[in-house]
């Protein structure tokens, strides 16, 4: 890829800046970093480590709960999770707990990786669907579980959204290429272009199916001029860089000089930074609720305001402006908040008569995303269109099949997403020991 | 939700299997038998009693001090020397009988040791004492003929440790009076401690315990003029423990292990998997610890092993018995040490930050090899460098200063 304006943005630790700042932990005894985690990571524990320079402990302990600790050291908001749960918050700031992760993450994978130890093989099947952190989450556990585990994603490459999404300068691709190779390495048969649609007749193959298909499709707005040249789906410009990144080729989306973002998640974030590193001169996020109630995470609205891009607030597109098909500006509307909405959220209301023009040569839809597989017959499904599972287990209405991820849960994290399909596998065991008996 | 195995930790020490190397010493961890049964629980592989003793105890109130790095808001307090001027156990022997037999019926992968103590004219004392701990069930006796306060004033403890006849024979009586191996333990306040640890091997002891605690005083309130810890406006002087102590207690083991060929229990300092790691390269082939549990608890027991067993599979080693010894083999007398070998002090550019400490110490305590160039950085003159380390030891920055070899030996 041309240039380095997708090199990745934060640099690791020394050995010495990772001890001195393992250090700094006080050592609660109530770790409630711990309770942070939506994986379950012992975080105290292999703080304790680092400060003890047992950086090989330090990288079990987490691969035990996180099979994909580089990964997730790099894009989990902390803030929200470990780091925000800290007690040295009072003290100075809270452990760079992220930064810890990776430094053990990236020690381990400079100094060759260990495998995880597995239980003995127990000579029957498991399919996982969807390569994303869920299902890689998932299959590497029934792997040491024991079981014969076949992946099947549809795209090229396994990762989900972290291989097709999450921007180079965040998560440079060898990163979950080198985790992914991890679990191929722990015995997972990984089958890529492989779309799965016939969950019933895998469960005549298979002792039982985890789903994780993810939610990768872009929600549309159905306005007026939505499908003119220069308006582009956000997720769609995040696979391009990406691929730019693994193929080591330029991008083929040629970035205006006005760019104008629709969306608030961190899909709208990441595709505002990607476009001024693209060379946009004036790049604005317009989401129609409030900063307070923007999905993104306060680290990457922070980083994108550094990264000069603009946010503006309360503002919904009407209509794209179009000069013989090609986007010269949108319409927008002005909004205000009303009633909270079943999310929590306070919900938008357009104001009569605020319409104004904005003129815009590239404009970048990000406004969600959702299921992308219709649904599994028979599975229930919530109102808002998410596979719904029992929240211990995973496990679906359908016997047999379980499911977590972005699919059940909406659209949240890769550590959720690591921790719903470790939770799942262990379901699944259960499951398939009561079924099939102990051995 | 873990997969993984642990990794096999175990040791032989006198016969009698250690599932890791890590026990509690005679100490306020083992202050009850419940204490140590929650320790066994959190994984310690074994426990020495608190020593008994058939006497009973009063302790001084208060009667801990400690030193500890400043401290900071950045920077946890963390104590590197405690003293303590605590006497034995202050609980009645017949209870702790009870409490031993309790353990053993509860625990079967455990190893519990009874730490005795009487004076040197009471062989009748001292063998009836082990009589019974061995009949409630004890895996060994460890003889605590190191206690450097309180006890001595009465010819028990280090009174008896500081006297090789002494320590054989109390060695001797209680090995003949029983059939569990005895462990006899070291003060290293002597000159030469393989003298009353040979005298101990010779009468009967199957182990040696090294070290208890360093002679000491904390320091002086500079107000009350009384010494650390004060008691009632007076002082009395104690037992070092903790990291401070641990070159001592290496140093001890090194010197038993050249003398004697038995196992060694290394206690003193060990906080981490890295000192245990150091204790057993240097001949010790289990380890007791006290202070740093004190500070930190038993849970410390779980970063040990983890530790260490890390620390094996990274060098290639399968078992602990792999591990003893292997760095007491590489000590020789200093005379023996080559006299070709030299290395000279490199500055590296990069790391340096301009503070001249290296200059000021090579120039005043060192010869004068050191000189600043305009820019403040160090400049070495290879030909006045005799290769002391002075300015590799004084560096505040990692990586900066390296001694770097310019001829083999
Ligand atoms: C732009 C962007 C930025 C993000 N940033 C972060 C971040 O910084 N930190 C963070 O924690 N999370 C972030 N997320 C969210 C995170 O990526 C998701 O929560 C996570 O990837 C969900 O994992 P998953 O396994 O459920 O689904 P996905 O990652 O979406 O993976 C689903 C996989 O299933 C496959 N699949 C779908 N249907 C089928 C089928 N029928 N047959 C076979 N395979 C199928 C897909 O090809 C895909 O590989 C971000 C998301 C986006 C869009
Ligand atoms: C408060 C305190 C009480 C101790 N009591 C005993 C004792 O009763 N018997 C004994 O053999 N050693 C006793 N010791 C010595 C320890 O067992 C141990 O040998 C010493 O503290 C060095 O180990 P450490 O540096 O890990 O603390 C005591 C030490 C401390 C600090």
């Amino acid at each position: 890829m041309k240039g380095e304006i997708f090199e990745e943005v934060e640099k690791g630790y020394t050995p010495q800046e990772a001890v001195a700042e393992a250090f700094r932990c006080i050592k609660c005894q109530d770790a409630p970093c711990n309770k942070g985690c939506p994986a379950g990571i012992d975080v105290a524990k292999f703080i304790r480590q680092i400060a003890q320079k047992n950086f090989g402990g330090a990288i079990r302990v987490i691969r035990e709960e996180n099979i994909l600790p580089g990964t997730c050291a790099r894009i989990c908001p902390q803030r929200e999770l470990c780091e925000g749960q800290c007690s040295s918050t009072e003290l100075a700031q809270a452990i760079r707990i992220g930064k810890l992760q990776r430094f053990v993450a990236d020690y381990e994978r400079e100094k060759g990786a260990k495998l995880l130890g597995k239980l003995e093989p127990r000579g029957l099947s498991v399919a996982v669907i969807g390569g994303g952190p869920a299902g890689l989450s998932a299959a590497a556990t029934l792997v040491r579980l024991g079981y014969e585990v076949d992946l099947f994603d549809a795209n090229p490459l396994p990762g989900g959204l972290l291989t097709y999404a999450i921007p180079p300068y965040r998560l440079p691709y060898e990163v979950i290429e080198d985790e992914i190779e991890y679990i191929r390495a722990l015995g997972v048969n990984i089958h890529c272009q492989s779309p799965k649609k016939d969950i019933p007749t895998l469960m005549e193959r298979y002792a039982a199916v985890f789903i994780g298909f993810g939610a990768g499709d872009p929600q549309r707005m159905a306005i007026e001029g939505e499908n003119g040249e220069g308006i582009i789906q956000g997720l769609d410009l995040l696979r391009e860089i990406k691929l730019g990144q693994i193929e080591n080729r330029g991008i083929g989306f040629q970035m205006g000089r006005r760019v104008e973002v629709v969306g608030g998640g961190n899909a709208a974030v990441d595709a505002a930074v990607s476009a001024r590193r693209l060379g946009a001169e004036v790049v604005t996020i317009r989401y129609r609720r409030t900063e307070k109630e923007m999905p993104a995470w306060r680290d990457e609205i922070e980083f994108a305001e550094k990264e000069g891009v603009r946010l503006e607030f309360l503002c919904a597109p009407k209509r794209f402006l179009g000069d013989h098909g090609r986007l010269k500006g949108i319409e927008y509307i002005r909004m205000k908040l009303g009633e909270t909405d079943p999310s929590d959220r306070a919900q938008p209301m357009p104001i009569e008569g605020s319409e104004f023009i904005v003129e815009a040569d590239t404009a970048i839809v990000a406004i969600g995303q959702k299921p992308s597989f219709e649904a599994i017959e028979g599975a229930g499904i919530s109102p808002e269109g998410w596979v719904q599972v029992d929240e211990q287990t995973m496990a679906t209405s359908i016997e047999g099949i379980y499911a977590g991820g972005d699919l059940v849960n909406g659209g949240d994290t890769a550590i959720r997403a690591v921790g719903d399909g470790k939770r799942a596998a262990f379901a699944i065991d259960e499951y398939i020991k009561a079924k099939h008996g102990q051995t | 939700m873990k997969i993984s195995g642990e990794s096999d930790l175990s040791i032989d020490f006198c016969g009698i299997k250690f599932k890791n190397p890590f026990v509690l010493s005679s100490s306020p961890p083992t202050t009850t038998g419940e204490m140590i049964k929650r320790a066994f629980d959190a994984g310690w592989a074994g426990a020495v009693t608190k020593t008994l003793v058939r006497e009973e105890i009063v302790n001084v109130k208060p009667r801990f001090a400690s030193l500890a790095f400043p401290g900071s808001p950045e920077e946890p307090k963390k104590i590197y020397a405690f003293e303590n001027i605590e006497l034995v156990t202050d609980r009645p022997f017949s209870v702790w009988l009870e409490e031993i037999e309790d353990i053993r019926k509860s625990y079967s992968d455990h190893v519990i040791i009874a730490s005795l103590m009487d004076d040197a004219s009471h062989p009748e004392g001292w063998k009836e004492m082990a009589k019974k701990v061995e009949g409630a069930g004890a895996h060994m006796i460890e003889l605590n003929m190191s206690c450097p306060h309180g006890m001595p004033e009465k010819g028990m403890g280090s009174a008896i440790g500081q006297n090789p006849k002494l320590a054989g024979k109390v060695t001797k009586w209680v090995a003949d009076a029983v059939k569990i191996p005895i462990i006899s333990k070291m003060t290293p306040n002597v000159t030469d401690i393989s003298e009353p640890a040979r005298a101990c091997v010779e009468n009967g002891a199957s182990a040696i315990s090294a070290i208890n605690t360093v002679g000491a005083i904390m320091g002086v309130d500079l107000d009350t003029f009384v010494p650390k810890p004060a008691v009632a406006g007076y002082s009395a002087h104690g037992g070092l423990s903790g990291m401070a102590i641990k070159p001592i207690a290496l140093k001890a083991i090194a010197t038993i292990r050249e003398a004697v060929d038995i196992p060694i229990s290394g206690i003193g300092g060990i906080a981490t998997w890295e000192d245990a790691s150091e204790f057993l390269l240097m001949g010790a082939s289990t380890l007791q610890l006290c202070t740093e549990v004190m500070v930190r608890g038993y849970g410390i027991i779980e970063d040990l092993n983890d530790g260490l067993s890390n620390y094996m599979e990274e060098h290639g080693f399968a078992s602990i018995n792999d591990m003893v010894g292997v760095a007491q083999r590489k000590m020789r007398a200093l005379s023996d040490l080559s006299k070709e070998y030299k290395v000279v002090s490199s500055v590296k550019e990069s790391k340096c930050v301009k503070c001249d400490i290296c200059y000021i110490s090579c120039n005043d305590a060192g010869y004068q090899a050191i000189s600043l160039r305009e820019d403040r950085i160090p400049i070495i003159d290879e030909e006045k460098c005799t290769g002391c380390s002075l300015c590799y030891q004084v560096c505040p920055v990692w990586d900066c200063v390296a001694m770097k070899e310019v001829s083999g030996g």
